[in-house]
C-alpha cells in the first residue's frame, strides 16, 4: 500500500490533538467533575513519557517487543499513577490556591529532574533510541498505525469518561466538585474517592505520555514546558469543562485550528512556523482562557444537565 | 454563592466587594486574613520581644559567619543574590492577602519591569538606578490595567475561584509570549560597567548587588509602613477586612483597591528590574520565578505580612546553601519545592464548610 | 422661594430591595425627622434588609430613598456615608482584624472634624473604650465590639445613625446602658436614629415614634405614646 498522498506532518499533526483530546477529557473529569484545579498537567504526562523513555532505553529488557513496550508504558503509567496519587493527598484539604501551587510544584518537580538525571535522561541534550513496537517497512506506515493505536486510546479513554458520568462514582465526583463539605457531612468518602480519581486520571495521563514518547521517538525537555498544560486546559474550557463532549469539541477548534488546519491549509510564509505561529498559537490560547472564563465561563456546550446535578447532591 | 453578609449594592463598588467578602467571610481565609493587620504598631503585640529575638538571631549569624567560610557566602550571597525574591513576594503576599486573588499573571508583571527597565536605559541613555522607578511605576499602571481590563470585569461577572486562577493563569500566558513580539525572542541585558566587588564578611560581592540589597531592604520597609501606618494603608486594610463595613464607613473601593493593584504591581516590576540587572531579561524572566514566589507567599503568609518578608529572606539564603553544598542550583530548587509543600500539607489551608459553594 | 417646611431627614418612597432574584422589601414608605425611631418585626422581617438598603449596601430594585431632600437613591454606600448616614450593621459590625483605634480612625477619616475631637466625643459616650485603644477589635467582648461598632459610626459625625439591634447578645444591664447612650447620641448632638429592635417593650422605651415590619411591608408609623398592645399585635398581622 502506498501512503505517498499523505503528509508525514498531517500523521504527526493529527496524532498531537488526540493526543491533547485525551488530555483534556482526563482534565475534564478533575477539572469540570471534581473541581480540583490540575495546572500540572504537564508534571504527570511528563512523568509517564519519561519513565517510558527511560525504561525503554536504558533497561536491558530481556524480552523484545512488544513485551518491551508493554512492559515500559505499564510502569510508566503507574509511576504517573502512584504521583497522582501524592499529589491528590497533598491537596486534598488544600483550595484551589493550594491545588495550583501543589500540581505547579510537582510539574517542577519533574522537570527539574529530567533535566537533572541526565545520565539516564539525556537531560538538556535529550535522549534518542525509542522506537515503535513493530515494523511495517516505512516510517509512515508504523506512525499512521500509531495513530490508530493512539485514536483507539482516547476513544477508550472517551468511553470511560462516558460511563464515569453514569455511575454512583461519577455522581459522588459532581458532588465534591459543588459541594465537598456538604457530601462530606453525608458520610462521603471524598478524599478517598479524590485519591482514586488522580491516580487513575493521572496514570492514564502518564499512558498518554508514553504513547507520545513512541510517536516521536526521543526525550526533549522543551516538551515539559507550559504547552501541553494550556492546551489541554484551553481545549477543554472553550469546549466546556462539565460536558463530556467539551474537550472533543474545544481541543478540535484550538489545537485542531492551529496544528491542523493553519499549518497546512493556510498558505503562510515558511519561516512564520519556526517563531511566530508557535508563539501566536500560546498567546491566542491563553487569552482564549481569558475571554471565554469571562464572558462564557461555562464554554461552548454549556453547563452541567440541573438535574443531574440534583441527583448527584442527593445520592452520589 | 450568596452568603449573609455579602451586600451587592449599586454600581461601581458592586465588584470590589466579593473579593474582600469571598477573602473575609470565606473560613478559607480564616486564618490568614487577619496578617496584615497584626503586626500593627499599635497592636499589644510585645513588638520588643519580636525584636530582641531578631536581632540575636542576626548577631548569632554574623558570628557563625566569621567563624565559618560556608556560613557567610550563604548568608551574603543569599541575602543580595535573592533580594528581588522578597520583594516579588512581598508584592504578590499584598494582592493575595488584600483582594484574596491568587494572580499567576504576577509573573509577568516582574517580567514587565525589567524590560521596561532595560527598555528605558537603552532609549533614554540612563543608568540602572535611575530607571529602576519609572520602570517599577509603570509595572504597577499595567498592572492596575489588568485588574481594570480582566479581573474588575470578571468579579462584576462573578467569575468562581478555580475560573479566576485559571484565568490569569491565560492572561500569563498570554501576555509572555505577547512579550515575545514586542520585544522580540532574545534575552536582553542591561548595559552596566563591569562591577568592583566589595568584600562582605569575607565574601567578595559586587557593589551593584549590594546596592540592590539595600534598595530591596528600603522598599520592603516602605511598602510595609504604608501598609501598616499610613491612611492609605489602613483603607486598604479595612477594606480587606470587612468589605461592606469599610465602604459604609466612607472608604472609596474603588480607589482603594487600585491603589492595591498599583503597590503590587510596582512591587513586582522593581523586582523585576533587581532580577534583570542580576543576571538578564527574558520572556521567562518572571514565570521562572513565580513558583518560588508562591510557595514563599503561602507559607510565609501562615504567619503574616512580615512573615512573608522573613521566609522570603530564609529561602534566599537556604538556596544558596545549598546551591553552594551540591553545586547545582536545580536540587536547591527541588529541595526547596519538598520542603514548601510539606510545610503546605501540614499547615495548610484547611478546607471547611462554605468554602466551595 | 420660602419653603413652607423643611424635607424630612430620612424619606422613604415605594421602596423595593432585595438579595438577587430574592424580594425582600416590597414597598416602604416612611419618613423620620430629628427623632429616636425605631423598626419592629420579627425574625426574617426585613428589618436588617431594611437598613443595609438605607446604608445603600443593596440595590434598591424600586421607589427611592432621600436624604434631607436629596435623592441618594443611587448613590454607592461610600458617599452617603460622606453625607451623614452612619452604620452599624447587626453582624460583622467591626474589622476584628483591626486595632479599636483603626476601627475607630476608618470612621473618623470622613469630615473635616479633627480625628482628637472625634476620639474624645466617643470617650466621652463609651468610656470603657479610652484603655483598650490598642487591643485587636475583634479580641474585644460582644458588649465592648458594640461600643467599637457605633463608636466608628459616631466618628463619622452622622445626621442620621442607622442601629441594627444594638443590644443583641448583650447582658440585660447592658441593654439598659446601651439604650440610654442612644438616647446620649440623640439629645446632646442632635443625631437622628433609626433602630431595629425585636424587643417591643425595650424599643418603646427610647423611641419616639414605632413602625411595624412584617413581610416586607411597613405598618403605619405610630408615636410611641399611643401604641398599645392592640394595635401592635395588629401591626404584626398575629
Ligand atoms: N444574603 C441573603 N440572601 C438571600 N436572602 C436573604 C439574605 N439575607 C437575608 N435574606 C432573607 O431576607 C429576609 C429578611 O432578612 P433580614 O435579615 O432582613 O431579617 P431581619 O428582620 O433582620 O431578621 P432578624 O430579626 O432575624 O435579624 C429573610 O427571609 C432572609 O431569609
Ligand atoms: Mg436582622
Amino acid at each position: 500500500m502506498s501512503l505517498d498522498w499523505l503528509d508525514a506532518f498531517l500523521v504527526s499533526g493529527t496524532f498531537g490533538v488526540v493526543e491533547i483530546v485525551g488530555l483534556g477529557l482526563l482534565l475534564h473529569l478533575q477539572v469540570g467533575l471534581t473541581r480540583i484545579a490540575n495546572f500540572g498537567v504537564v508534571g504527570f504526562w511528563g512523568l509517564g513519557l519519561y519513565t517510558f523513555g527511560v525504561l525503554y532505553v536504558q533497561v536491558d529488557w530481556p524480552f523484545g517487543e512488544p513485551w518491551q513496550f508493554l512492559f515500559s508504558a505499564l510502569a510508566a503509567s503507574l509511576a504517573a499513577a502512584l504521583a497522582g496519587l501524592v499529589v491528590a493527598w497533598l491537596i486534598a484539604d488544600l483550595d484551589s490556591d493550594g491545588a495550583l501551587v501543589g500540581t505547579l510544584g510537582f510539574s517542577a518537580i519533574v522537570l527539574i529532574l529530567a533535566t537533572t538525571q541526565d545520565q539516564l535522561t539525556g537531560g538538556a541534550l535529550g535522549l534518542g533510541g525509542l522506537g515503535f513496537p513493530y515494523d511495517l517497512g516505512t516510517t509512515k506506515a508504523n506512525e499512521l498505525l500509531w495513530l490508530a493505536l493512539m485514536t483507539a486510546l482516547v476513544g477508550l479513554i472517551l468511553g470511560y469518561v462516558w460511563w464515569v458520568h453514569r455511575t454512583p462514582y461519577g455522581r459522588l465526583l459532581i458532588a465534591i466538585g459543588s459541594n465537598e463539605p456538604l457530601a462530606r457531612s453525608m458520610g462521603k468518602h471524598t478524599t478517598g474517592a479524590k485519591l482514586t480519581l488522580f491516580a487513575i486520571t493521572c496514570g492514564l495521563m502518564g499512558l498518554l505520555g508514553a504513547m507520545h514518547g513512541v510517536m516521536v521517538r526521543f526525550l526533549d525537555i522543551g516538551s515539559l514546558d507550559v504547552g501541553i498544560t494550556l492546551a489541554a486546559l484551553a481545549g477543554l474550557i472553550l469546549g466546556g469543562t462539565a460536558r463530556v463532549w467539551g474537550a472533543v469539541i474545544g481541543v478540535l477548534l484550538t489545537v485542531g485550528l492551529f496544528d491542523i488546519v493553519i499549518q497546512f491549509y493556510v498558505p503562510l510564509p515558511q519561516e512564520w512556523f519556526t517563531q511566530a505561529i508557535p508563539v501566536l498559537r500560546e498567546a491566542v490560547f491563553g487569552a482564549l482562557l481569558v475571554v471565554v472564563l469571562l464572558f462564557r465561563p461555562q464554554g461552548l456546550l454549556g453547563q452541567m444537565r440541573r438535574s443531574k446535578l440534583i441527583r448527584a447532591m442527593h445520592d452520589g | 454563592m450568596d452568603r449573609p453578609a455579602r451586600l451587592a449594592s449599586t454600581d461601581e463598588p458592586a465588584v470590589d466587594r466579593d473579593v474582600a467578602a469571598q477573602h473575609v467571610e470565606g473560613p478559607t481565609t480564616s486564618g490568614h486574613h487577619n496578617v496584615v493587620a497584626e503586626s500593627s504598631g499599635r497592636s499589644p503585640r510585645r513588638p520588643g520581644r519580636t525584636t530582641s529575638i531578631l536581632v540575636a538571631a542576626a548577631v548569632g549569624l554574623v558570628v557563625l559567619a566569621s567563624l565559618s567560610d560556608f556560613v557567610a557566602k550563604s548568608l551574603v550571597i543569599g541575602a543580595t543574590e535573592n533580594a528581588a525574591l522578597v520583594l516579588a513576594a512581598l508584592g504578590f503576599a499584598l494582592l493575595y492577602r488584600l483582594t484574596g486573588l491568587l494572580n499567576v499573571a504576577y509573573a509577568e508583571t516582574i517580567t514587565l519591569g525589567g524590560y521596561f527597565a532595560v527598555w528605558l536605559s537603552s532609549s533614554l541613555g540612563w543608568g540602572f538606578y535611575a530607571v529602576v522607578l519609572p520602570a517599577g511605576i509603570l509595572a504597577g499602571l499595567l498592572s492596575v490595567g489588568t485588574y481594570l481590563a480582566i479581573f474588575r470585569v470578571a468579579k462584576r461577572r462573578r467569575v468562581g475561584d478555580l475560573e479566576m486562577i485559571a484565568m490569569s493563569f491565560g492572561l500569563s500566558i498570554f501576555l509572555r509570549h505577547g512579550l515575545q513580539f514586542i520585544f522580540g525572542y532574545q534575552v536582553q541585558f542591561f548595559d552596566i560597567a563591569p562591577p568592583d566587588t566589595i568584600s562582605v564578611l569575607g565574601v567578595g560581592v559586587p557593589s551593584f548587588r549590594l546596592l540592590a540589597l539595600a534598595s530591596v531592604a528600603l522598599l520592603s520597609i516602605l511598602i510595609y509602613q504604608f501598609i501598616q501606618r499610613t491612611r492609605y494603608g489602613l483603607q486598604i486594610r479595612a477594606l480587606a477586612s470587612n468589605e461592606g463595613l469599610a465602604q459604609a464607613s466612607g472608604v472609596r473601593p474603588l480607589t482603594v483597591t487600585l491603589l492595591i493593584w498599583f503597590v503590587a504591581g510596582l512591587a513586582g516590576g522593581l523586582a523585576g528590574a533587581f532580577y534583570g540587572v542580576g543576571s538578564s531579561v527574558s520572556p521567562l524572566l518572571g514565570s521562572r520565578q513565580l513558583l518560588l514566589v508562591l510557595l514563599v507567599v503561602l507559607v510565609g503568609g501562615i504567619w503574616d505580612l512580615l512573615g512573608v518578608v522573613w521566609v522570603g529572606v530564609a529561602t534566599g539564603i537556604a538556596l544558596t546553601a545549598m546551591t553552594l553544598q551540591f553545586g547545582d542550583g536545580l536540587y536547591s530548587s527541588l529541595v526547596l519545592i519538598f520542603a514548601f509543600l510539606a510545610v503546605l500539607k501540614v499547615r495548610g489551608r484547611r478546607l471547611t464548610a462554605g468554602t466551595k459553594v | 422661594m420660602a419653603e413652607p417646611s423643611a424635607p424630612p431627614i430620612l424619606e422613604v418612597d415605594g421602596l423595593h430591595s432585595g438579595y438577587g432574584d430574592v424580594p425582600v422589601l416590597k414597598g416602604l414608605d416612611f419618613a423620620v425627622d430629628s427623632e429616636v425611631f425605631a423598626i419592629l418585626g420579627a425574625n426574617g422581617a426585613g428589618k436588617t434588609t431594611l437598613l443595609a438598603t438605607l446604608a445603600r449596601l443593596l440595590p434598591v430594585t424600586d421607589g427611592s430613598i432621600r436624604l434631607g431632600g436629596k435623592d441618594v437613591t443611587a448613590h454607592p454606600a461610600s458617599e452617603t456615608a460622606r453625607l451623614g448616614i452612619g452604620y452599624v450593621p447587626q453582624e460583622a459590625a467591626i474589622f476584628p482584624d483591626l486595632t479599636v483605634f483603626e476601627n475607630l480612625s476608618i470612621g473618623g477619616m470622613i469630615g473635616e472634624r479633627p480625628l482628637e475631637q472625634g476620639l474624645e466625643e466617643v470617650f466621652e459616650t463609651f468610656p470603657d473604650l479610652r484603655d483598650k485603644v490598642g487591643l485587636r477589635a475583634g479580641d474585644l467582648s460582644g458588649g465592648e465590639s458594640r461600643m467599637v461598632a457605633c463608636g466608628r459610626a459616631l466618628m463619622q459625625d452622622p445626621s442620621v445613625l442607622l442601629l441594627d439591634e444594638p443590644t443583641a447578645g448583650l447582658s440585660p444591664l447592658y441593654v439598659e446602658l446601651f439604650f440610654q447612650k442612644i438616647a446620649e447620641i440623640h439629645s446632646g448632638r442632635g443625631v437622628t436614629i433609626v433602630l431595629t429592635e425585636q424587643n417591643a417593650t425595650l424599643a418603646l422605651g427610647v423611641a419616639d415614634r414605632v413602625m411595624v415590619l412584617s413581610l416586607g411591608l411597613g405598618s403605619e408609623v405610630m408615636t410611641a405614646a399611643d401604641v398599645t398592645t392592640d394595635r401592635l399585635k395588629e401591626a404584626y398581622k398575629l
